[in-house]
């Protein structure tokens, strides 16, 4: 008997959920979005945005007398208010009398708001009003637009447009076999963000503008750090974060202990938050040691892209005063596998290829005399090129690796692109 | 009465080939009776098979439709050629495969629609295998 799940789960190269089952499902969780932000939408345009556009273009001016002000409150939690007013106007030789303010019927969340509004009235004062020529009983004091008619719309018109754009995307590709798909979407496939060679030669190899956009001192190009640097930050405001907010628990219990209260289940709860606090705080000052303690490396290269079988040209510098117990120069491959699980996506990295073409032990960098490598690389010939689909990737890169005295060591990626080809060279 | 079935043979019976390589292939629905049919694709694609969720591109595509009154013996061998990319290569990787095939499938006027799919080799990558410790070639100053 069939089963069915809430999340598919990959079985080899099928997935365990019926395509059919799954369109429907989809298709009918975007009526529904598309249903209730319709509603919803057409509701607030209804109630705010149109009668404000129409008060201010629509509706006629004559002159009013104001009988009574006060402020009407809406029971919500917190009560919300705003500013009424009974009006007595002449329109069409008959006499209207009506409570009102504005068209969008804005309440306030301040009720000192409404009193500013009030003090603006004086009663038994004549006004200029406006009234519907449609339906003279409903006049408003005030015209002009407010934020809220207009803003409040967005929301679920939102709503609509992504349930409206998803049923397209649902019909326009019902019935149609996963090839046809693809090929809508490779047709329609326009990302301004893409580094990915897309519609190119080599579709599926990324661009190595990256690179070569760069120049080198020494050698035609710099290949740029890939380390993101934002890690040393995260890290530091996390351990920041953390601590504070651990801290305050701890300032918690040892006032109370010193209260004689002592909360001794507070205290062993906090055992844990406490060994990660110090955790994240070792790895944020570890980070920023590296960051901001260790001079940048430097790595030029004599071409790029690279291709299997080639061999190039490598410069490394490292400046600064470092004592080095190892300094090695490592050239990797990474496959990068991205997956869903139920509703994360998570992504797993394999290494396939480690090769080290440098490595010097036991020296010391001085300020003036930093380590220059001039190191051959060779790409092997059996290499696979740089590969980057959605979900899928193959990345070429190098890692500077220092093992330091007295400092944490570092690793420092800088990406390469190796382009299909055989013996050194692009196919014919 | 049988099942039809799709027969695809790739020229020579040819596995490997090369960037730029032109390939041929041809199809044929295997039926004593003329088939029914709404229409029938042919595709030359790449896929992706291993941890991640399934990428695939359609280097290469034909339909024919019978939604324009035209009537075609799809038991009569269908020619597909089409020239080889640069990219991406066959892989066999740990984690990440690329996977280059003719696929075929075949949207009967009643039942399921049926697929058959010929794999070959594109570019001459060999697999890939989870590194020993730090290998080393390097010049060691």
């Amino acid at each position: 008997m069939p089963r069915f799940r809430f999340f598919s789960k990959k079985r080899g190269d099928r997935r365990t959920t019926s395509d059919i089952g799954g369109r429907i499902a989809l298709a009918g969780f975007f009526a529904v979005l598309a249903i209730v932000g319709g509603s919803i939408l057409a509701e607030v345009v209804n109630e705010m945005t149109a009668p404000e556009w129409r008060a201010n273009h629509e509706f006629v001016e004559t002159r009013c007398i104001v009988l009574e002000k006060y402020i009407a409150e809406r029971a919500d939690a917190p009560p919300r208010f705003r500013p009424e007013f009974k009006i007595r106007y002449t329109a069409g030789g008959e006499e209207y009398t009506t409570a009102t303010y504005d068209a969008a019927g804005v309440y306030f969340s301040e009720r000192a708001t409404c009193e500013q509004v009030l003090e603006g009235f004086e009663i038994g004062q004549e006004y200029p009003c406006w009234y519907d020529p449609q339906s003279p009983s409903n006049a408003v004091l005030r015209r002009g637009y407010s934020w809220i008619a207009w803003v409040v719309p967005l929301l679920p018109a939102a709503f609509v447009a992504v349930g409206i754009g998803g049923l397209l995307y649902v019909f326009l590709t019902w019935g149609k076999s996963a090839e046809r798909r693809a090929l809508m979407q490779q047709s329609a496939g326009v990302d301004l963000f893409d580094t990915v060679n897309a519609g190119s030669r080599l579709p599926t190899v990324p661009s190595d503008r990256d690179v070569t956009n760069s120049p080198g001192t020494t050698l035609k190009y710099r290949i740029p750090n890939a380390t993101p640097g934002w890690n040393s930050l995260f890290l530091l405001f996390a351990a920041i974060g953390w601590n504070t907010l651990v801290g305050w628990f701890v300032y918690k219990a040892v006032a109370e202990s010193l209260e004689g209260k002592a909360d001794y289940v507070l205290w062993f709860g906090l055992v844990p938050f406490l060994v990660s606090g110090g955790y994240l705080t070792f790895l944020a000052a570890r980070s920023v040691m590296v960051a901001g303690g260790i001079e940048p490396t430097l790595v030029e290269i004599s071409t790029h892209p690279l291709y299997p079988g080639g061999r190039y040209d490598l410069v490394i510098v490292q400046s600064g005063r470092l004592n080095v117990q190892r300094f090695s120069v490592v050239l990797v491959c990474d496959e990068e596998a991205t997956f869903r699980q139920g509703t994360n996506s998570r992504t797993h990295t394999q290494r396939v290829v480690e090769i080290e073409i440098f490595h010097r032990e036991s020296f010391s960098i001085e300020r003036n005399d930093p380590l220059v490598a001039r190191i051959e690389l060779r790409v092997p010939e059996s290499a696979m090129h740089s590969f980057q689909s959605p979900h899928n990737a193959v990345k070429w890169k190098l890692l500077v690796r220092g093992e330091l005295t007295k400092w944490p060591d570092f690793e420092r990626a800088f990406s390469l692109l190796v382009y299909p080809g055989r013996a050194g060279g692009p196919y014919a | 009465m049988n099942d039809p079935g799709i027969t695809i043979l790739l020229e020579g019976n040819r596995r490997a080939f090369e960037p730029g390589d032109v390939l041929t292939a041809e199809y044929r629905i295997d039926s004593l009776s003329l088939v029914d049919a709404k229409a029938i694709e042919a595709s030359v694609i790449w896929y992706t098979v291993g941890k991640g969720d399934e990428d695939l591109a359609v280097h290469h595509f034909v339909r024919q439709t019978t939604d324009a009154g035209v009537v075609f013996d799809l038991r009569r061998p269908q020619r597909l050629r089409a020239t080889l990319p640069s990219s991406p290569l066959s892989y066999d990787g740990v984690i990440v495969k690329v996977r280059w095939c003719v696929r075929v499938r075949l949207f009967p006027a009643r039942g399921r629609e049926l697929v058959a799919e010929v794999p070959f080799q594109l570019g001459r990558v060999p697999a890939a295998a989870v590194p020993a410790p730090p290998e080393s070639i390097a010049v060691h100053e």
